[in-house]
């Protein structure tokens, strides 16, 4: 059942298959989880909302961990998530002073472009699998996928995160005073089963990227300073308010060793 | 939708995706939570939201019907003052003041929820307020007795100079 509060419309599903259809039906809706970014948007006049899709009640917001497989609702606020295992959970924590943590979702800080978006980094590195909804259906597909196909647009709806618990995972971030919210740069690095390491950053290009050339220099055999400065190869620096070009280039090797040792053997 | 604001149970007519704090300040008529940044960035117009410290200026009301908002105006009584607020006034923590209602608010979080005089501790959970006047270290130290439960007259200013805060610059405690 969805219910309708005032004269604006904001659609309250108890559901994920009402949001479903709340979200995806003509004229499209906006989508409100955390509100952290909507809301000072809507109220600054930067955004024109019509109809909006609350998830607050959708029962979105579960996280299931069953046979090393790890399963996150996409309302599920970061708070909720720093539990899990890294490096999506020390990414987590990483995001936000203690109320934002508390209010914004995951599924929210996913949708959002950068200088947002650091959940990207870690479940990049995971091969997350991500189940999103639009017009045409239910569709699976890893973080590039999802935002290839547009990412948050209009009548769609990101559902849940899935991944397989890594053996080994690493998160280190440029470090901020918490006067400053945004995170220039992170790196993430997971050791699948099988020993092999994945590598993704953000902040090293306009959208998170897999370090591949990193990877390969480990997997041939280099050493973590190898991996560090082959990650350079992998990078597309750009300026922005928070860290310039030619910054972001020369410490990515710096955080890409760190979180190869912090990985560890 | 209903909301009950400092125990009092209030009707808000506002549209559903205004924020908290505009009911507050604009249909309410409670102006302790300050319209600072409005981007979640300051932390000058945190209230309470079920107990819980939250930024009103981030929180569509529509997604709060029937839950329970505390602001500074709820926390005491000129003549009765709540435990943090003495301590506020005890140790001087406040200069311009624009800060002090979201630092008062957040701090009562921080100490129902057991909180410690602990520096880094209360610097954490107080890390999303700004104060522009770089009042810090008064306001540690107002958090700090409030978690002690220290008596605070409220008539008097404490004295920083047998303060443990002192550590923080390098000197001695």
């Amino acid at each position: 059942m969805t219910s309708t509060v005032g004269a604006a419309a904001v659609s309250m599903p108890s559901s994920e298959a009402e949001a479903v259809a709340a979200v995806t039906e003509q004229p499209y809706a906006t989508v409100l989880a955390g509100g952290t970014l909507l809301v000072p948007q809507h109220t600054l006049g930067h955004v024109a909302v019509e109809r909006a899709v609350w998830l607050g009640r959708a029962e979105m917001d579960g996280i299931a961990q069953s046979n090393g497989r790890v399963t996150v609702g996409a309302a599920a606020p970061l708070a909720a998530c720093t539990r899990l295992v890294a490096p999506v959970g020390p990414c987590a924590a990483n995001i936000g002073d203690n109320e934002v943590n508390a209010q914004a979702t995951i599924g929210g800080n996913l949708c959002a472009p950068a200088p947002y978006g650091d959940v990207r980094g870690p479940l990049l590195a995971l091969g997350a699998v991500l189940r999103w909804a639009d017009p045409d259906g239910i569709h699976t597909g890893g973080v590039e996928d999802f935002v290839a196909a547009g990412g948050a647009r209009p009548g769609r709806l990101l559902l849940d995160i899935a991944f397989a618990a890594p053996a080994a995972g690493s998160f280190v971030a440029l470090q901020r005073h918490h006067t400053q919210a945004l995170t220039a740069m992170t790196v993430s690095a997971v050791r699948g089963p099988g020993g092999d390491v994945a590598i993704a950053a953000t902040g090293a290009a306009p959208d998170a990227c897999r370090l591949t050339s990193a990877e390969a220099a480990l997997a041939g055999g280099g050493s973590i300073a190898d991996a560090a400065a082959a990650a350079t190869a992998d990078a597309d620096p750009y300026d922005d308010a928070l860290a310039s070009a030619s910054y972001r280039l020369r410490v990515l090797p710096v955080y890409v060793g760190r979180a190869l040792e912090q990985l560890g053997g | 939708m209903e909301l009950n604001v400092n125990s009092v149970a209030r009707t808000v007519q506002s549209p559903p995706l205004t924020s908290l704090l505009t009911v507050l300040r604009e249909e309410l008529d409670i102006t302790s939570p300050k319209a600072g940044c409005e981007s979640g960035g300051c932390g000058a117009c945190t209230v309470l939201v079920d107990g819980q410290p939250r930024r009103s200026c981030l929180t569509a009301v529509c997604t709060l019907d029937g839950a329970d908002v505390v602001t500074v105006e709820g926390l005491g009584t000129p003549e009765d003052l709540s435990r943090v607020q003495q301590a506020f006034i005890h140790h001087y923590a406040a200069q311009c003041g624009f800060c002090s209602d979201g630092m008062v608010v957040a701090a009562t979080a921080y100490v129902n929820g057991g909180g410690t005089d602990d520096t880094d501790a209360i610097g954490e959970a107080l890390a999303g307020h700004f104060c522009r006047c770089t009042g810090y270290v008064k306001i540690l130290e107002a958090v700090a007795a409030a978690a002690r439960g220290d008596e605070c007259d409220v008539g008097s200013t404490a004295s920083s100079a047998n303060n443990t805060y002192v550590s923080i610059a390098g000197g001695e405690s």
